[in-house]
C-alpha cells in the first residue's frame, strides 16, 4: 500500500491519532478513573470564570498583586537607601575627596540604583508566580482574551504584559510563548509601555514633592494606568496598520488549581528575576560610574560646563515645550542606562544630598503640572538600553528595535505637552 | 446532531467528528487532544469570550474562531 | 564516571521544581542554547558517589521541528545522546502528558518515567496502577511529588540503575500493520547508508519522514539512500 493510502493528506495528525489510541488502550489497563466529584476546581471555575464575576474577580486580584508588591516593597526600598547612606558615610575615612566622591556617587550610588528597585521588581514576580502556580493566571488570560481579542491581541498576550511591570526585559522574553509572528511583535513594542519597577522611584520622588502621599499614590496609580491605556491604543494602531492579519488561534491549557507552595513561587520568582539582575544589573553598574564620570568631568568644571551639563545643553530646545530645562534635559538622558537612574542623577546635578533635599529642589524648580508631565515622559520615553537590547535579540530586526524607541519618544512627547497645555489651560 | 463545537451548550457532551482549519491548527489540535472520536464536554460558553472544554480529562480554552473549525455531534 | 540525565515534560508539570530538587542551588547555571535566545537550565548532582549532569530542556507538548523549543529539546535528544531521559508527566493530565511520552520512546533513548503530581490525581479519584504501566510503557515509572520532595530518591535509584543497565529502552509501542509495514520499508532503505544509521535513531527517522518531517527530510539530503527514501514516500 502506498503512504497516501495509509496515513492520507496530513500523517502527521493520522499518526497523533493513532498515538492517542494507544495511549487509551494502556491507560485502560492502568487507570481507574474515580468517580467525578463535584471538584473544588469546578467550583472556583464557576466563581472565577463567571460571565458576570469574572471581570471583578480578575481586578480584584490585579489589585491585590500590584497592593502587595507596592507596599511590601517600600520598606525594603527605605532600608537599602539608608544601608546605601550609611556605607557612603563610612568610606570617607579615605579622605582623598576625589576618590571618596567616586566611590560614593559613582560606585555606591550605581549599587543603590541597582538594589533600590529589586524589591518592587521581586515582590511583583513573586506575586505573579503565586498568581501563575495556583493555577488562577491561565483563567485571567481565559478572562481578559474576549477583551484582547478586539484590541487584535490575544489571551497569551496578557502574561507576558503583565511581567512588564516588575521589569520589561522577562516580560519581552515571554513573549516567546505567543504563537503568531505579528501578535508577538505587537505584544513585544507595547511591552516596554508597561510601567516597570524602576520608574516607580522617580514616580514617588516627584509626586511626593508636590502633593501629599494619599494623592501622590493615586498620581502614581494614574501613570499604570495611563501606560495600559496607550499600550491598548497602540496596539490596537498597530494592529491596524503595520501589522495587520488575524490573532493567532487561541488554544491554551487550564492546569487544575492546586494550592501553591512557597518553595515553588520562590523559585519561579528567581527565574525571571534572574532574567532581570543578569541583563539589567550589568548596565547598571556601569550607569552609576558614568553618570559621575560625565559629571565630574572636566575636572572642577561647574557643573553646567561638564559633559553632562553639555548633554542637558543638547537636548534643552527640545524639551522646553514641555518646561524642562537643560538639567532635568540631562538626567532624562541618563535615564536611558534604566529609569531609576534619573533620581540619582537629578541629585548629582542638582548638587544636593539625598532624598529629602532633591525633593524641595524639585518642587521649587517644577510647577506640579510639568512636574507631571516629567512623570507622564518618563512612563514613556525610549525604554532603558537593557530593554532596546532584548528587544533586538528577540525580534532580531534592527527596523523593529529602532521603531520602538523612536515611537515611544515621539509619544512622550505628545503625552507629556498635552499635560502641560491641558493642565495650564484648566488651572 | 452535527454541529460546530461552538454551538454546543455548557453541560453538553459530544464527539468529535471533523476538524477543519489550515496544518498547522488541525496539528496543534491534534496535539491537544482533539482528535476524530474524542469525547468532549462543554464547560464554559458565553458570548463573546473564549469557551471551555473538557477532552482528555483536562481543561482547555479555545478561542470562538476555533471552536467554528471543530465539528462535533452532540450526544 | 559522569553520566547526564535529561528533564522533559510538558509546560506546567513541576519540571522546575524537579529541577531545583536535584540540583543543589549552587551548582546550577543558566546559560543559552547555542545560538537561540531561549534559556538553558544545567547543573550537577552527586548521589550514591556517582556524579550527574542535568540538562533541563525546554517545556513542550511535542517534538516537532515547527517550534524552536521543541527543535532544541528533540536535537539535544539525538545528537548529545545524553544517558537517562527523564520525562516528568503530571498524573492529574496523564492522557495528554503520555503523547509526549511516546514520542520520547519512538526517539530510542533510555527513559524514566517521573509520575509527577500524585497528590493531585489522587484528589481527581484517580487511581494508577504504576506496574502495570511500567510494563505497558517498557520504562521504569516512579510516582513522585515533587512539591513536597515525595519520591525523589526512589527516582534518583532509579535513574542510576536505568544508567548502569546501559541498554536503550526497545520500544513495545508500534502502529498497526499497515504503518508499520512503511515504517520497515523506509527502515531497510535508510539501513543501506550505514553512516545515516549510525547517527540517528532509524525507526525515529522513518517516522518522521512518514510524517514529512522538515528537519529530517534536510538530515538526509545528501545521503546515497536520499532519492529512495524519497521515491518511497511518494
Amino acid at each position: 500500500m502506498s503512504v497516501q493510502e495509509v496515513l492520507g493528506e496530513d500523517p502527521e495528525i493520522v499518526l497523533a491519532d493513532k498515538r492517542y489510541e494507544i495511549i487509551s488502550e494502556i491507560l485502560e489497563m492502568s487507570l481507574v478513573r474515580g468517580r467525578r466529584k463535584w471538584s473544588s476546581s469546578d467550583m472556583l471555575d464557576k466563581v472565577f470564570l463567571d460571565k458576570w464575576l469574572g471581570i471583578p474577580v480578575f481586578l480584584s486580584f490585579m489589585w491585590m498583586l500590584f497592593t502587595f508588591a507596592i507596599e511590601t516593597s517600600g520598606v525594603y526600598m527605605t532600608l537599602v537607601e539608608t544601608w546605601m547612606g550609611w556605607l557612603g558615610g563610612w568610606f570617607t575615612w579615605i579622605g582623598n575627596e576625589f576618590v571618596v566622591s567616586l566611590i560614593v556617587d559613582g560606585v555606591i550610588g550605581g549599587l543603590g540604583g541597582v538594589l533600590v528597585f529589586i524589591p518592587p521588581i521581586f515582590f511583583t514576580f513573586l506575586g505573579i508566580s503565586i498568581l501563575e502556580d495556583s493555577g488562577y493566571m491561565a483563567r485571567a488570560a481565559f478572562v481578559v482574551d474576549r477583551i484582547m481579542y478586539k484590541l487584535g491581541l490575544h489571551g497569551r498576550s496578557f502574561i507576558p504584559l503583565l511581567l512588564g511591570f516588575g521589569c520589561n526585559v522577562p516580560g519581552i522574553m515571554a513573549c516567546r510563548s505567543i504563537e503568531g509572528e505579528n501578535d508577538r511583535l505587537v505584544t513585544i513594542l507595547v511591552n516596554p509601555l508597561m510601567s516597570c519597577g524602576a520608574r516607580l522611584p522617580v514616580y514617588v520622588l516627584v509626586a511626593g514633592a508636590f502633593w501629599s502621599s494619599t494623592q501622590a499614590s493615586g498620581v502614581v496609580w494614574s501613570m499604570y494606568l495611563l501606560g495600559m491605556v496607550l499600550a491598548v491604543v497602540i496596539a490596537f494602531l498597530l494592529r491596524k496598520t503595520l501589522l495587520r492579519g488575524e490573532p493567532a488561534p487561541f488554544i491554551m491549557e487550564l492546569p487544575p488549581y492546586r494550592a501553591p507552595t512557597l518553595h515553588g513561587s520562590v523559585v519561579h520568582m528567581w527565574e525571571r528575576g534572574f532574567l532581570f539582575l543578569k541583563k539589567a544589573g550589568t548596565y547598571l553598574l556601569g550607569a552609576g560610574i558614568l553618570v559621575w564620570f560625565l559629571a565630574s568631568f572636566p575636572m572642577g568644571a561647574p557643573i553646567e560646563q561638564t559633559y553632562a551639563g553639555m548633554i542637558g545643553h543638547a537636548v534643552e530646545p527640545l524639551l522646553r515645550p514641555l518646561g524642562f530645562d537643560w538639567r532635568i534635559g540631562a538626567a532624562l538622558v541618563f535615564g536611558l542606562l534604566a529609569k531609576e537612574v534619573v533620581v540619582e542623577a537629578l541629585i548629582i546635578i542638582f548638587a544636593v544630598e539625598g532624598e529629602a533635599a532633591i525633593s524641595a529642589t524639585i518642587a521649587a524648580t517644577l510647577t506640579p503640572i510639568q512636574g507631571l508631565a516629567l512623570m507622564v515622559f518618563v512612563l514613556l520615553y525610549v525604554p532603558c538600553i537593557a530593554v532596546v537590547a532584548t528587544i533586538k535579540a528577540e525580534t532580531n530586526s534592527w527596523k523593529w528595535t529602532l521603531f520602538g524607541p523612536v515611537y515611544q519618544t515621539v509619544l512622550a512627547w505628545i503625552m507629556a505637552y498635552l499635560v502641560v497645555v491641558v493642565g495650564g489651560a484648566v488651572l | 446532531m452535527r454541529m460546530p463545537l461552538i454551538m454546543l451548550s455548557e453541560g453538553a457532551k459530544a464527539t468529535v467528528i471533523e476538524v477543519h482549519g489550515g496544518r498547522s491548527l488541525c496539528r496543534r489540535l491534534a496535539e491537544m487532544g482533539f482528535n476524530v472520536g474524542d469525547r468532549v464536554l462543554m464547560i464554559k460558553n458565553h458570548r463573546p469570550g473564549p469557551v471551555m472544554v473538557e477532552v482528555k480529562d483536562s481543561r482547555v480554552a479555545l478561542g470562538r474562531g476555533v471552536t467554528m473549525k471543530i465539528i462535533v455531534e452532540e450526544n | 564516571m559522569l553520566y547526564t540525565v535529561a528533564l522533559i515534560g510538558n509546560p506546567n508539570v513541576g519540571k522546575s521544581v524537579v529541577f531545583n530538587n536535584m540540583v543543589p542551588g549552587a551548582r546550577q547555571h543558566v546559560g543559552n542554547w547555542p545560538g537561540k535566545t531561549v534559556d538553558k537550565k544545567f547543573g550537577k548532582f552527586s548521589y550514591r558517589g556517582t556524579e550527574i549532569d542535568v540538562v533541563d530542556l525546554p517545556g513542550t507538548y511535542s517534538l516537532t521541528a515547527r517550534a524552536v523549543d521543541e527543535l532544541i529539546a528533540r536535537n539535544f535528544i539525538v545528537e548529545e545522546k545524553p544517558d537517562i531521559v527523564v520525562n516528568i508527566v503530571d498524573a492529574s493530565n496523564i492522557e495528554r502528558n503520555l503523547y509526549l511520552t511516546l514520542l520520547l520512546l519512538e526517539l530510542n533513548t533510555n527513559v524514566v518515567v517521573a509520575l509527577n503530581m500524585m497528590d493531585i490525581a489522587d484528589e481527581k479519584g484517580y487511581e494508577i496502577d504504576v506496574e502495570n504501566l511500567s510494563e505497558r510503557l517498557g520504562v521504569p515509572v516512579i510516582p513522585i511529588v515533587a512539591t513536597k520532595k515525595q519520591g525523589m530518591d526512589r527516582l534518583k535509584d532509579a535513574i542510576l540503575e536505568a544508567v548502569k543497565r546501559k541498554s536503550v529502552t526497545e520500544t513495545k509501542i508500534t502502529y498497526g500493520v499497515e504503518i508499520e509495514g512503511l515504517v520497515d520499508i523506509i527502515i531497510r532503505i535508510i539501513n543501506k547508508d550505514t553512516g545515516l544509521a549510525e547517527k540517528y535513531p532509524v525507526r525515529w527517522m522513518a517516522i518522521k519522514l512518514l510524517e514529512k518531517d522538515e528537519d529530517i527530510l534536510e538530515k538526509i539530503k545528501g545521503s546515497t539512500v536520499e532519492g529512495e527514501i524519497l521515491k518511497a514516500l511518494a
